[in-house]
């Protein structure tokens, strides 16, 4: 009789239940039934084969089998084991895994496949997570960071009433201005202005999601004739709640942290430290081209509505003169190198003017 | 006394295939493949490594892994989302969780043990939560005030607790070391750190001036009550960079150092029902080369190699471990139950601490 005609016998072990005591078996299988031999005769030990719990293979380690009474009978003749159990996904799996020339059209296309589920994936999340947002919760995160800042960054506003009371009536045209520019904008954003004073932001603006925008003191008085800068400014600002930048760079992190956790995971304790490092510098240069686009949001508004566009230059120019600007190393910044972005903006007026002739 | 070396019979070629494999499922499935792949992964470990022609097993299901993962990732994102929307919250979220940590610690310990076996025997861990809450609170607490300078107590600590509350079906392991053998190697590699600190700025005198003038503007800067904002930064982030740079040359190799001699300690000492006592001969100097060229071919071969390396690395470690028996190794009998605590495990796994027990 032969494996063909579904008997054969597999040489292994068998050790009683949750025991490491062990014997050398036979076990022994004919059609769809089995049994066990111990020298020769039997032990008792017999039943259906579909009774047996059959471990995956996993490379060439010794096959497990569990029997109903809890015993586990081991083996090394493998292929025998397969003949007991063929097919199945494990099966396949197994046999894909063995080392061979077909893992290597495997291996080329893996840091494709993660490259291309980096570009559909966390766009595709980012964009369902922006749609699934309350405005409540926006307006939750303004409110609650707010409440943080004066906590433990800034002081009260120290600026006189009335320069207070002009900033805010540029602020107001501006956002007037901002309604319907952005054709990304979901939402309305409540835009409201805010002034702070604190030595630890220095000169400094920011926008928060629900349109809250925050302008220190220093800023103000950095520009203390030139309104056309602190417009250029507050439109820049605009410009992030309107491409709702902070949400997505909120969300961005989130899904780069979860799929480097799923399937980078996995990758060894030095080397996830370096995906993760890596991980970071593709946040920043996120955060560049928001920049970027904050800078030609900022400049297409003011342009468009006949106010005074390049405001921005003199902005870098002016925070150039009070400390050196590094003229390079822009890879590691969340912002980019204030150069860049003047020849940005003067790249946008050449451009206008180029359409008025 | 019998001795028992410790052998890893895997090798690269066959993990390789395996792992590429694991990786695919793994992003084809937008991860849900990787609980499956972890299991399968430590599945080939496990039975690669055999004491006295016996091999361990792992016996976690990949359903497990994976439902303790949804469960790790709901909670930390909505962590995440809280800190936006309510910095305060989130806050106190960090605490609660903070407070959980002995009790995420034990059941991921319990876990891990439960479902790892050696000749059909699994482990299991009895450890409880006030033992752990004076392990990982109180004692690396005296490490606030003495600049790290306790942490051979906080080593020894979690070794006493992970390994002498572990069990060998139903026999107890056993663990015991002054604290100079941790002292000794704790000592050498602070004087790694500082001699290779000394040697470094020796070497790059030149670099260290420019980043201490570049530091001196910054704080120049800030006094004078002027921006920290963009342009600046990229001064502070060449520093930063150096110091990056500096820990890597320096601190890893002594880091590495020191853990290599107190694995040596903590196997050294350590017995199985009072007869068989393991033994770890790591060299401090092998181990360094392996970890660090290991990771400079998988970088360089971007990822290729990484089964190589890991396979490199398991078979050095068996090759400086054994088990010296007084009687025989039979005769053991399993006292483990259901398991529990995958949600735990799975909570270190995902944030990357990994707490190693025994073999």
């Amino acid at each position: 009789m032969t494996i063909e005609d579904g008997y054969f016998l597999i040489e292994g072990r068998l050790f009683g239940p949750q025991s490491s005591a062990f014997e050398a078996v036979r076990l022994v299988v004919s059609d769809a039934s089995y049994y066990v031999e111990i020298d020769g005769s039997r032990n008792g030990l017999q039943g259906d084969l579909r009774e047996l719990k059959i471990e995956p293979a996993v490379g060439s380690s010794t096959r497990k089998i569990y029997l109903p009474g809890g015993q586990l009978f081991e083996t090394d003749e493998l292929d025998k084991v397969e003949h007991l159990k063929g097919g199945g996904f494990w099966t396949g799996l197994a046999k894909t895994e063995r080392f061979g020339w077909h893992l290597v059209p495997l291996a080329i296309a893996t840091p494709f496949l993660a490259f291309g589920l980096y570009r559909t994936l966390i766009p595709l999340f980012i964009s369902f997570a922006m749609f699934m947002t309350p405005d409540g919760m926006i307006k939750t995160i303004d409110k609650n960071t707010i409440k943080t800042i004066d906590f433990t960054l800034t002081k009260p506003s120290n600026l006189p009433r009335s320069r207070k009371a002009e900033i805010q009536t540029i602020f107001k045209r501006l956002a007037k201005n901002a309604e319907g520019q952005s054709d990304k904008a979901r939402r309305k954003p409540e835009y409201k202005l805010l002034f702070r004073s604190g030595d630890k932001i220095g000169p400094n603006a920011f926008a928060l999601p629900g349109g809250t925008i925050v302008m220190t003191d220093a800023l103000v008085h950095m520009f203390p004739k030139e309104d056309y800068v602190l417009s250029a400014v507050l439109a820049h600002e605009i410009g992030h709640v309107e491409h709702e930048h902070s949400l997505r760079q909120l969300y961005r992190a989130l899904g780069m942290a979860a799929m480097i956790g799923l399937i980078a995971g996995d990758a060894g304790p030095m080397l996830e430290d370096i995906v993760l490092e890596g991980s970071a510098l593709l946040a920043l240069s996120f955060s560049r081209k928001h920049e970027m686009q904050a800078d030609d949001f900022s400049y297409d508004i003011l342009s468009g509505t006949g106010q005074r566009a390049d405001g921005l230059i003199r902005f870098f120019e002016k925070l150039g003169e009070d400390m050196p600007i590094p003229e390079s190393g822009e890879w590691m910044m969340t912002h980019p190198l204030s150069q860049k972005r003047i020849e940005n903006i003067q790249a946008h007026i050449e451009a206008d003017k180029d359409a008025d002739k | 006394m019998q001795r028992h070396q410790v052998e890893f019979k895997g090798q690269a070629g066959e993990y390789f295939g395996i792992w590429i494999v694991n990786v695919l499922l793994s992003i084809v499935t937008l991860g849900i493949y990787g609980a499956w792949a972890k299991v399968r992964d430590k599945k080939y470990m496990y039975a690669n490594t055999f004491i006295a022609d016996h091999s361990f097993d792992y016996h976690a299901t990949g359903k497990q892994i994976f439902i303790g993962r949804v469960i790790v990732a709901s909670v930390l994102s909505g962590l995440g989302v809280l800190n936006a929307v309510n910095p305060l919250l989130y806050l106190l979220g960090v605490l609660i969780l903070f407070c959980l940590i002995p009790v995420i610690i034990i059941r991921a310990l319990r876990f891990n043990a439960r479902v790892s076996s050696y000749r059909n025997v699994r482990f299991d861990f009895v450890g409880e939560i006030g033992e752990a809450f004076v392990t990982y609170f109180l004692i690396p607490l005296g490490n606030v005030f003495t600049l790290y300078l306790c942490s051979p107590f906080v080593a020894r600590a979690s070794h006493r607790f992970t390994t002498n509350n572990a069990r060998y079906g139903d026999r107890p392991m056993r663990f015991e070391a002054e604290i100079g053998k941790y002292y000794t190697p704790f000592l050498i590699a602070i004087a790694i750190t500082i001699g290779g600190i000394i040697f470094l700025s020796m070497i790059a005198g030149g670099t260290l001036m420019e980043m201490s003038g570049a530091l001196g503007e910054l704080k120049e800067a800030a006094e004078s009550g002027s921006d920290p904002d963009p342009a600046q930064m990229g001064g502070l982030m060449g520093v930063i960079l150096a110091i990056y740079l500096g820990i890597f040359l320096v601190v890893v190799p002594a880091s590495l150092f020191y853990r290599a001699w107190v694995r040596n300690v903590h196997l050294n000492n350590t017995v199985l029902d009072e007869q068989h006592h393991l033994e770890s001969t790591v060299h401090p100097g092998r181990y360094i080369w392996i970890v660090i060229s290991n990771a400079f071919v998988s970088l360089s071969t971007l990822g290729l190699m990484i089964p190589w390396g890991r396979i490199r690395l398991a078979k050095y470690m068996a090759s400086v471990t054994a088990v010296n028996s007084e009687g025989s190794l039979d005769g053991y009998m399993s006292d483990v139950q259901e398991t529990a605590g995958v949600l735990s495990s799975e909570y270190m796994d995902l944030e990357g601490f990994d707490i190693d027990i025994g073999i």
